[in-house]
């Protein structure tokens, strides 16, 4: 017994056995349903009844497969021909459906009529699947750059996108290898040897690249080249996804320019900072003079406009020179001062009150009638502020008041306690 | 005297009163100063104390104010108060100050105090 005529003989127990684990339908070679089984039934929702007489193209999505498509297929049935096809249906919930369906043309030898049996499976997830990944690559085909190369670099397709990013014809580089987008000296290198042998062995290199234009003109590419393995897992192509982002490096380079500039600029400002600070520092240094010009008696002769900010700095340096010279006259020149104003005199007040404090007395000299009416006009409390009309008057005063220090220790307010103090 | 009572460093040079204050000076450690000073008073002929705030690195106005009283119940005592070593940053600050309590004298180092009172 031959192998066919040992399946002729089972023929009944394979239909049974078909029956128990697929979806089976038996139809009229003019696309009429016959019989449908539980399979068939529980997968489209249909009943027998509602299923049976009725044309299975009905089955199908509208408008999924057209007439001319379906009499094809009833043709080749015809002709004895098995046929496999796809197809999109609604079930009776009237949701999304993929039938792959295998048709079996089979003749009744009692009727002498050829009838179909319908061996139907259920690929709805894997055609979702299969279309949602080839929506993704026609998405990136569309918005990327996109070339393929076999694994030793030689270039096999490219999308329209990349031939126009790289201003080529399709014909200008299909079989060329890829050393034509880079420099000569690049190609020529290890390093690019090397890559290319990390793509054939099957590493996916990303990054950013340099490559050359049809016209030699540079572009940058942020890229992955991504090798594609057999099922055996063999590289078999590289398929390089782009982007160009010419702009951006320029934006980024002419940013990093920029940003060197501004710091030159700013290293520029802070010298030039440094240097006012220092100058400004000098000319405080010449602008409060504060000299000792006897032992024991130390001259600050003030010239200009005096302010608050340089009577706070005469009060600084004033009681540092006290405490280092150990000074015990302090004269404050104020001849050169054309005039002074409330706080400015309240300040030259306190002065006079600090050094004090520190055993020192001061003395002003070089007060001028329009400042000393000034003062009085304005209230200004002075206190036993001691002063002069001449500078002559001051060191005069000084030196006599050093000299009874050192002669009997008496203090000025012990020695002279009021005689030449002017209560203004 | 008070048993809490801080021990205020004082020596007596000939008819002068030297007094040392702390770094940090407290309501407590003048109100020590005064009742030891005016003990020293009450048992001696002292005719200056002279008060070394050269350690001091901070007078408050309620110190300064309480140096003041001092010197005027030293001044009632026939006794005249000398402050010595008031620091340039301590100057500036106490002249800003609106007060300037009466009967202080002022020396720089310890040397121009005792030279001042001879």
């Amino acid at each position: 017994m031959t192998g066919s005529e040992f399946l002729a003989g089972k023929s009944a127990e394979i239909l049974k056995t078909l029956s128990a684990g697929q979806c089976l339908v038996e139809l009229e070679l003019s696309g009429s349903i016959r019989w449908a089984n539980d399979h068939f039934t529980a997968l489209t929702g249909y009943s027998l009844d509602e299923l049976k007489d009725i044309d299975c193209w009905q089955l199908l999505d509208s408008g999924h497969l057209s007439p001319e498509h379906q009499e094809t297929l009833l043709q080749t049935l015809r002709d004895g021909s098995c046929a496999t096809e796809s197809f999109r249906c609604r079930n009776k919930a009237q949701a999304e459906q993929w039938l792959k369906v295998l048709f079996i043309p089979v003749r009744d030898d009692a009727t002498h009529q050829t009838v179909c049996l319908a061996i139907a499976t259920d690929s709805t997830a894997r055609k979702q699947a299969y279309l949602a990944m080839a929506g993704m690559i026609k998405a990136l085909e569309r918005s990327t750059a996109l070339i393929e190369f076999d694994p030793s670099g030689t270039i096999l397709h490219c999308n329209d996108n990349f031939l126009e990013l790289m201003g080529y014809q399709l014909d200008d580089v299909v079989g060329r290898h890829h050393r034509i987008f880079a420099r000569p000296e690049q190609a020529a290198s290890q390093e690019y040897l090397d890559f290319w042998a990390s793509l054939a062995a099957g590493e996916i290199v990303p990054g950013q690249f340099e490559r050359l234009r049809q016209d030699g003109s540079s572009v940058w590419l942020e890229a992955s080249y991504n090798p594609i393995f057999d099922l055996e897992g063999n590289v078999i192509r590289v398929v390089k996804f782009a982007t160009d982002i010419t702009e951006n490096v320029r934006v980024n380079e002419e940013i990093e320019t920029k940003a060197k500039a501004l710091a030159i600029a700013l290293e520029q400002a802070q010298e030039s900072e440094r240097i006012r600070d220092e100058m400004d520092r000098t000319l405080q240094e010449m602008s409060t003079p504060v000299t000792p010009i006897w032992d024991g008696i130390l001259l600050l002769p003030l010239v200009g406009v005096v302010d608050s900010t340089r009577t706070d700095d005469v009060m600084r340096k004033t009681l540092n020179r006290i405490s280092e010279h150990q000074s015990k006259i302090f004269i404050l020149d104020i001849s050169g001062v054309p005039t002074v104003d409330t706080a400015v005199a309240n300040q030259l007040v306190k002065i006079t009150k600090a050094t004090r404090f520190m055993g020192c007395e001061t003395i002003i000299s070089g007060l001028s009638a329009s400042i000393a009416h000034t003062m009085v006009d304005l209230g200004v409390d002075v206190g036993e502020v001691r002063t002069t009309s001449t500078l002559r008057d001051a060191f005069r005063i000084g030196l006599q008041q050093v000299a009874a220090f050192n002669g009997n220790g008496m203090t000025r307010r012990e020695a002279e306690p009021q005689g030449d103090s002017i209560k203004l | 005297m008070d048993q809490n009572a801080q021990p205020i460093p004082i020596a007596q040079v000939k008819d002068l009163l030297i007094v040392t204050l702390p770094p940090a000076l407290s309501e407590q450690i003048m109100a020590d100063t005064r009742e030891q000073v005016g003990a020293w008073l009450a048992r001696k002929p002292i005719r200056a104390v002279l008060f070394d705030l050269s350690a001091v690195p901070l007078i408050d106005g309620g110190d300064f104010e309480a140096l003041g009283q001092l010197a005027v119940c030293n001044k009632v005592l026939g006794t005249s108060t000398t402050l010595i070593g008031i620091q340039p940053g301590v100057a500036a600050y106490l002249a800003s100050l609106p007060m300037e309590p009466p009967f202080l004298n002022f020396a720089q180092t310890m040397a121009s105090a005792l030279r001042l009172h001879g």
